[in-house]
């Protein structure tokens, strides 16, 4: 029971960690709370849904068309609203309140598409799943694991070796001397929105496999990465991934004491904890970013 | 008739959530999403006290405020601590919280389930039980919030609120305790919403927690921004454009399972246009977030 709890957790947590790295790249650059990232991680579920169960192509190549679904839809987004947004200069409450209008509408044209009944993702063939230390894990959720422990750990090696890297951590701390050296800061707000929804979306297909997905699903995982991302601290791939990990964990065990329906309140009263103990978070160097003006 | 009388209540309950939340969004700049939650608290302690316990109405709309304003110490003493973005994602939280203990505490509750048969008001031998009489105790209602919300903003206490949403350093540096002023605004908002939670609660008659989601919380941002935050006419402007521009859709005749995502939809296309073109919203002067 215990084993099985913490490799429950484990998997939600690595779900978890992927929104909330996804959300910190954008959000560092972007410099505002973009809702509509919630929204590229249902659409990258649906678009792998009607790719798989409508034309029958193989999970894996349905995936791939939702990643690429959500990355273009991130980019679209930007392009559209953020980008003129920003040229008129709007302040980051604004563009938060856009971000919320999109994500709204997003949501209920995947309502509309695909009505709102909890679906499941990929063929439901019930498997024994293997023994680990007592516990049952499916091939599906070893996989899910493995992919993001790639991808995670993939993304924190460009973000600190490798030129694009150090541009994107450049503007992300200061937007004018970055510009002043010569990087094109239109260059990478437009790539952190496309690998950042391209994140979110890839997150969203392996949630939708491991607990099936409804179309506010997205909300609900922004939301608890979002406060991942608090406790992590934003800058390190490692402080919010143990942040991850501690919720999901903590979600987990709580079902000893609390009934499940308690799980989202629970992230919200330690995100509440947190805030009274340490605004900064666990590993952050500050708690926020200020903005410019 | 019956159908014109329900969306003009409706529209004067909406009214008293929207010109509680502007105190906060826009007099003191404060974007709260957590309207929904302080309506949810009144209208269950009011149908609660009144069901279960056969309190007298006034008293379980009293009971439904105080219970408001001491939740509202609940969210606004830690998420006052947070600016702009974490501040949102604070209240944020105390929404998904408040939903799940409508949901989740049966006992008080009775959860999912709701609560049905909430008889109508009575007020000093005064029974509320036809649609113009609630109509006309509704709009008593929005007139006070509206009162009390525009006497702070023009009081020395709102022109406090004022100068924290355009520097609350600068206040400070006056020697204005800027948490207080914030916590008592917070207060007296959870305390209107609470009020127009009771009106509902008894007006409906059936409550469940379903009432009181997050997407209610931001139809009544939406609301306040589109009409135009702190200003003396925007937020009654926006309850006016997004009670009564979705009613269209009944006459257009879409079937009641998508016209329900139609109207939200138009919520947020008119949220992002507005951003996009009128930040200041239909109404306003003053420009949301600057």
């Amino acid at each position: 029971m215990l084993s099985q709890l913490f490799v429950n957790a484990v998997i939600a947590g690595s779900l978890y960690a992927l929104v909330a790295v996804s959300f910190a790249l954008i959000y560092r650059i972007a410099g505002f709370f973009h809702f509509t990232h919630g929204l590229t991680f249902a659409a990258g579920a649906y678009v792998t849904f009607a790719a798989h169960a409508w034309l029958r192509l193989p999970l894996v190549a349905a995936g791939a068309i939702g990643v690429v679904a959500a990355a273009l839809l991130g980019m679209a987004i930007r392009a559209v609203v953020f980008r003129s947004l920003a040229r008129r200069a709007a302040p980051p409450l604004v563009m938060l309140l856009a971000s919320l209008g999109v994500y709204v509408v997003g949501q209920n044209v995947i309502s509309l598409a695909f009505g709102d009944s909890s679906r499941p993702l990929g063929e439901s063939v019930i498997s024994p799943g293997l023994a680990v230390f007592g516990a049952r894990v499916t091939e599906a959720q070893l996989a899910s694991i493995a992919v993001v422990a790639a991808v995670l750990m993939g993304f924190a090696v460009v973000m600190t070796t490798i030129g694009i890297g150090h541009q994107i951590q450049a503007v992300a701390n200061d937007r004018e001397l970055s510009e002043v050296v010569g990087i094109s800061i239109a260059a990478i707000d437009g790539l952190v929105f496309t690998l950042g929804s391209a994140m979110a979306g890839l997150a969203g297909i392996l949630w939708a496999i491991d607990q099936n997905m409804t179309p506010t699903m997205g909300m609900r995982a922004l939301l608890i990465g979002v406060v991942a991302m608090i406790i992590g601290g934003q800058k390190t791939v490692s402080g919010v991934v143990l942040a991850s990990m501690f919720l999901a964990l903590a979600q987990n065990y709580s079902i000893l004491f609390v009934p499940t329906a308690w799980q989202d309140a629970i992230v919200f009263l330690i995100l509440v904890a947190f805030l009274l103990v340490s605004p900064s978070g666990f590993f952050g160097l500050r708690g926020r970013r200020r903005s410019l003006t | 008739m019956d159908y014109l009388l329900h969306i003009l209540i409706l529209a004067a309950i909406y009214s008293i959530l929207a010109v509680s939340l502007d105190l906060l969004a826009g007099h003191a700049g404060l974007l709260a999403v957590c309207q929904a939650a302080f309506w949810g608290l009144g209208a269950y302690a009011s149908a609660v006290l009144t069901v279960d316990y056969g309190v007298y109405f006034p008293l379980g709309i009293l009971a439904g405020m105080c219970l408001g304003v001491l939740a509202s110490f609940l969210v606004s003493l830690p998420s006052l601590r947070l600016t702009d973005d974490y501040f949102v994602i604070a209240t944020f939280g105390f929404q998904i919280i408040a939903f799940a203990i409508f949901n989740n505490w049966a006992s008080l509750t009775r959860g999912p389930l709701g609560i049905p048969g909430i008889p109508p008001p009575t007020i000093f031998g005064w029974r509320v039980d036809s649609q113009w009489k609630f109509l006309l105790l509704a709009v008593i209602g929005a007139v006070a919030a509206y009162i009390v919300v525009n006497r702070i903003s023009s009081s020395p206490f709102g022109r406090v609120l004022h100068a924290i949403r355009e520097d609350e350093i600068f206040a400070a540096s006056l020697g204005k305790n800027t948490l207080r002023f914030k916590v008592t605004a917070f207060a007296v908002s959870a305390a209107l919403a609470a009020m127009a939670g009771s009106l509902y609660a008894h007006y409906i008659t059936y409550i469940d927690p379903t009432n009181f989601t997050l997407t209610e919380s931001i139809l009544i941002i939406s609301m306040v921004i589109v009409g135009g935050a702190g200003s003396r006419w925007g937020p009654l402007t926006g309850v006016l454009v997004l009670v009564v521009m979705p009613e269209s859709l009944r006459f257009i005749g879409l079937p009641s399972a998508i016209a329900a995502n139609v109207r939200q939809i138009m919520y947020g296309v008119l949220l992002v246009v507005m951003m996009l073109f009128r930040p200041q919203g239909l109404a306003g002067q003053y420009r949301f977030g600057r």
